[in-house]
């Protein structure tokens, strides 16, 4: 279970630098195609944007691994430790829910995207939609794994906020 | 409405992450209206496919790009050259070092991190007041959210509908006017602090010729970013997109220190924060939309216009509001939440959104060195591995003066407008 867990965490982190990564290429690609390359390359910058979308879903497990899911955690700090317990699987159990909620309606939208193509480069929107459902499976798996690992102290402090703005 | 707004309390109180905060508050509002489930997952994805809200992940990247290729260490370099010649100068070249970041970063906590950990060790070694220290350089940091390019100004441009340039132009003045009283406390404090601030170099016009030959790569990026927006050549996401090249450029070719680990680490740190930034944008987009299709804006502006009839008076309401829950609350949610409801009213008291947009801001600036929350000095404290409390106590009189400011480029709409005004930005 741990090797599969550290597998998919391999994986969305990479997927996210690669996303990242794509983005910026694009942009640079656009503005350099309108002031030095010979040829327009503007529409490179829609698929900037369904990378943004990938980027978004696919990385917030790893946000949610690195503290940058924000949360006013002053009050559960202060729990004795098995009510503090309590409170994250109930925080756990509400996050799932909505999480669900994204998952069903991103797989909806997903299907609605088989039969759909971007305004400007006419792809196929079902890879972009993709990203919600498969992106928010991701991060439960997170929630899930968040509650496990801190079992011992729920609203301890046990990232590095420096990377936090 | 009573009902979602507690509920939304409640679940931030206990500890629930802000993202699933206005997820189950969005989703409690559907099912109440009776409207498909499917639509939460739609307006998500339309919060995520903008190509304006790009330039976010984009200035987080260069920030920390900047820090992994060496940027950052040799504007604080300059800055030492420049003015640690004076009384309490470690003190002097955190705030310069600081303001000269924020106007190449976005992020308030990159440049208090970057600025710590290039002078920590070096403000034990003379002996200085590491707390004080520490407090100063959050406060400082603070200004990356007012100074251009701000995070914090992209996201409220976006969220509300505003040019980014303006904006931008918009914060310099509040921000620079933050520098005179800090220079005036850490001056106080090194007069009074004994020996050890005394200046122990002298001025050195061949060392700081040297020191801005060295900086002037790192230097070219805020020319890059303001030069390319004002100059009609970009738009704030492109400036942000091509800072980033440039920050690759310049750390990789120039000054050899961008090592693939550490862009790799940049990278992932990226990844993260932007992840957890764009997806609380999405979040909100939809319970904003939400609240907007409930009509709680209206009944919002219906109770001020009943029971505020004076723009001063409703600028002070504001400003104690969100100075209230910037100590609870981080600046994103703020912005994300609140400004919404509030620019309209704003408006519709006369006040430009632009300037509106600047206090609300600046707002979140002085949140971001407020206890109990007080990230900013929270990423100061752990670089100085000092306690956040020993830390914290050292920043009332900065953020005393950044109060004043606060009431001032409140009052006095020209502080921020001035700049925009000549810049062609408003009419």
């Amino acid at each position: 279970m741990t090797q599969l867990l550290s597998l998919i965490r391999k994986i969305s982190t990479g997927l996210s630098v690669l996303f990242y990564g794509y983005m910026v290429l694009a942009v640079l690609v656009q503005v350099l195609g309108r002031y030095v390359l010979p040829f327009n390359v503007g529409n490179a910058v829609e698929t900037a944007a369904f990378a943004q979308v990938w980027l978004a879903c696919i990385g917030a497990g790893l946000a949610m691994r690195h503290g940058a899911i924000f949360a006013v955690d002053a009050l559960p700090a202060m729990l004795s430790q098995w009510a503090a317990r309590v409170v994250s699987l109930l925080i756990a159990a509400g996050s799932l829910i909505f999480l669900a909620v994204l998952i069903y309606g991103g797989t909806i939208l997903m299907q609605h995207g088989f039969f759909q193509t971007s305004p400007t480069l006419l792809l196929p929107m079902w890879p972009v939609f993709a990203a919600v459902p498969v992106g928010m499976g991701v991060m439960a798996i997170e929630v899930v794994a968040r509650v496990v690992e801190r079992w011992h102290d729920p609203f301890g402090n046990p990232f590095d906020q420096a990377d936090v703005a | 409405m009573s009902l979602f707004g507690g509920m939304a309390m409640l679940l931030l109180a206990g500890g629930v992450p802000i993202f699933f905060v206005l997820g189950l508050t969005a989703l409690v509002a559907v099912l109440y209206a009776d409207l498909p489930l499917v639509l939460l997952a739609h307006r998500f994805y339309s919060g995520l496919n903008s190509f304006t809200l790009m330039a976010i992940p984009f200035f987080i990247l260069a920030g920390l790009l900047m820090d992994a290729g060496g940027l950052s260490r040799r504007i604080v370099d300059f800055s030492m050259a420049l003015i640690g010649w004076v009384t309490g100068s470690l003190l002097m070249v955190a705030i310069v070092a600081a303001t000269a970041l924020a106007a190449m970063s976005g992020s308030g906590s990159a440049d208090t991190a970057a600025v710590s950990a290039v002078l920590q060790p070096e403000l034990r070694r003379r002996g200085y007041n590491v707390d004080f220290a520490a407090a100063l350089i959050s406060v400082s940091g603070t200004l990356a959210q007012v100074i251009p390019p701000s995070l914090m100004l992209v996201l409220i441009g976006v969220i509300n509908n505003q040019s980014i340039g303006a904006l931008f132009m918009a914060g310099i003045l509040p921000g620079l006017l933050v520098l005179p009283g800090l220079f005036f406390i850490a001056h106080r404090h090194a007069v009074q602090g004994g020996p050890q601030y005394r200046a122990t170099e002298s001025f050195d016009l061949r060392l700081l010729g040297r020191r801005f030959v060295l900086a002037l790569p790192a230097f070219g990026l805020g020319v890059i970013i303001m030069g390319g927006i004002l100059g009609g050549i970009f738009t704030a996401t492109e400036a942000a997109g091509v800072a980033v090249g440039y920050a690759l450029f310049v750390g990789a070719f120039i000054y050899r220190e961008l090592t693939w680990a550490r862009l790799w680490k940049a990278m992932v740190q990226a990844s993260a924060f932007t992840s957890g930034i764009l997806i609380l944008v999405a979040a909100a987009t939809t319970f904003n939309w939400l609240i907007a299709d409930a009509g709680v804006p209206a009944l919002i502006a219906a109770w001020f216009e009943a029971n505020v009839n004076n723009v001063w008076a409703f600028l002070l309401i504001v400003n104690v509001l969100l100075m209230g829950l910037g100590m609870v609350m981080e600046s994103l949610a703020i912005i994300l939440l609140l400004s919404p409801i509030l620019l309209p009213i704003a408006v519709g008291y006369g006040l430009d959104p632009v300037h509106f947009s600047v206090v609300v801001v600046f707002n979140c600036a002085i949140g971001m060195v407020t206890p109990p929350l007080g990230g900013a000095v929270f990423v100061a404290a752990t670089i100085a591995r000092r306690p956040f409390l020993a830390v914290v106590r050292h920043v009332l009189k900065p953020w005393a003066w950044m109060t004043i400011v606060l009431l001032l480029i409140a009052f006095i709409p020209g502080i921020s407008l001035l700049l925009p005004g000549l810049a062609g930005y408003l009419d």
